[in-house]
């Protein structure tokens, strides 16, 4: 049993963006693809994936719903919740929302 | 001679009369585009000449230059503004402003391009306040940088000012130069801008996913920051032109037919989308966030004194108003203070 760490500001951007890649850089989306989708896919049984979010600027919500809620909507919202683990000092509201996102994604 | 039958005949026929209908049609929308392009130039030959004899509309602007705290005498102004831009050249007098604001700024910038955008000549003129203060504000601002600036020694650098910033695409990088001028400013770290990174973020995902949807404009969004070191607080505006607050979110049926005949329902709208009610036109549970997470900064008193102006609805400090005349997109302004 292993734990992939994503940190974000170091590994994708300390700036994220908004919900799509049409709308501008770092996007949500953007994330989604280029880290947390090839994550998951690799990812072995009981194998976890810790999202360190702290060390940016900040997250809008458009960003965290299309990343983790996207994420949901591709797997299930039972799998991401099992193999995510979130890391949030900076902002600890920001996991429960995450988590909100992910629950309520096919709604 | 090939034998045809009938039916290739007919075939033959109807493709000829289709070639000749694109043709015509063809020929037609280059005749238009002409007939356009002579009519700009002979308006922008117009206009020039009577830039040339100095006949030019002058416009006096309010002497409080500030949509928040004078919004009637200022869409008064504007109104007069963007009649007068459509047919005669214009001149804008701010002299006697004693108080000025970036948020009118950033309005007069938007309602410029979009007469550039509706690609109909025109010429806006001006001069600079008397008032020492004001005069600074409008150099130092960048709103130099968005007209036809004949003297470049006229802007200048002011530390306590963030200028103009305007994008039609969501660029973080502009958003981190504006927690960057916070951090600067109040020497704190990243993680006390972490509101206004996010608030920013929102307020442009939104217009860049709801405000424009047909406009084709240079910028969608613009935002400007201003210092004041005395009191330690820095004024912050963000505005977008598109379509407004009142037409973006869902509304219910008995809601439409109100807001069709009474526009005091513009400002309960927005009320509600800032309130958190399900607004959404998605019909998502997860959407219609956005709004909401920025008045909360406001609730928690981390954004002070904070304005909004959408169509005919305003808000202040939680007060709510109906506007006399349209504000053309949405405008928010909030103080943050260390």
């Amino acid at each position: 049993m292993s734990t992939f760490i994503i940190m974000v500001a170091k590994d994708f951007s300390d700036t994220p963006g908004g919900r799509y890649i049409k709308d501008g850089d770092f996007s949500g989306e953007q994330f989604l693809r280029k880290h947390l989708e090839p994550a998951l896919k690799k990812l072995n049984i009981g194998d976890k994936i810790l999202v360190d979010l702290d060390g940016g600027y900040g997250y809008g919500i458009s960003f965290l719903e299309e990343a983790f809620g996207g994420l949901a909507r591709k797997f299930t919202s039972e799998k991401v919740n099992e193999c995510l683990d979130f890391k949030s000092d900076d902002e600890p509201e920001l996991i429960p929302l995450i988590r909100e996102y992910i629950k309520n994604a096919n709604n | 001679m090939k034998y045809c039958s009938y039916s290739d005949r007919k075939r033959f026929e109807r493709l000829r009369k289709k070639r000749t209908y694109k043709h015509k049609e063809r020929a037609n929308v280059h005749a238009n585009h002409l007939s356009e392009r002579s009519r700009y130039a002979q308006k922008s030959k117009d206009l020039r000449e009577r830039v040339n004899k100095e006949d030019i509309k002058p416009i006096i602007a309010p002497k409080v230059f500030n949509l928040v705290e004078n919004p009637n005498e200022m869409l008064s102004f504007f109104s007069q503004v963007k009649i007068q831009i459509k047919s005669d050249p214009i001149k804008i007098v701010m002299k006697d402003v004693t108080e000025l604001s970036a948020n009118a700024l950033l309005y007069l910038i938007a309602i410029m391009q979009d007469a550039r955008a509706k690609k109909s000549p025109f010429h806006v003129g001006g001069d600079l306040p008397e008032d020492p203060s004001c005069r600074r504000t409008l150099q130092a601002s960048g709103f130099l940088n968005y007209v036809k600036n004949k003297n470049p020694t006229l802007q200048v650098t002011d530390n306590s000012i963030l200028r103009i910033t305007s994008s039609n695409k969501h660029e973080p990088v502009h958003i981190q130069r504006l927690c960057d001028f916070v951090i600067e400013k109040f020497k704190v770290n990243k993680i006390y801008t972490r509101s206004l990174f996010n608030a920013i973020t929102e307020l442009v995902q939104n217009t860049i996913g709801h405000a424009y949807p047909q406009k084709s404009v240079k910028d969608n969004w613009f935002f400007f920051a201003k210092y004041n070191d005395e009191y330690n607080f820095i004024d912050i505006a963000f505005l977008d032109t598109g379509v407004g607050i009142p037409n973006t979110v869902r509304k219910k049926f008995f809601e439409i037919i109100k807001n069709w005949i009474n526009r005091d329902t513009d400002t309960e709208l927005i009320f509600s989308a800032l309130e958190g009610a399900f607004r959404t036109k998605t019909n998502l549970k997860t959407r219609g966030k956005g709004l909401p997470s920025v008045f909360e900064q406001h609730r928690k008193k981390v954004f002070l004194n904070f304005a909004l102006l959408s169509n005919y609805g305003y808000i202040f400090d939680s007060k709510k108003q109906t506007l006399p005349a349209k504000f053309s997109g949405t405008l928010f302004s909030w103080r943050i203070q260390k």
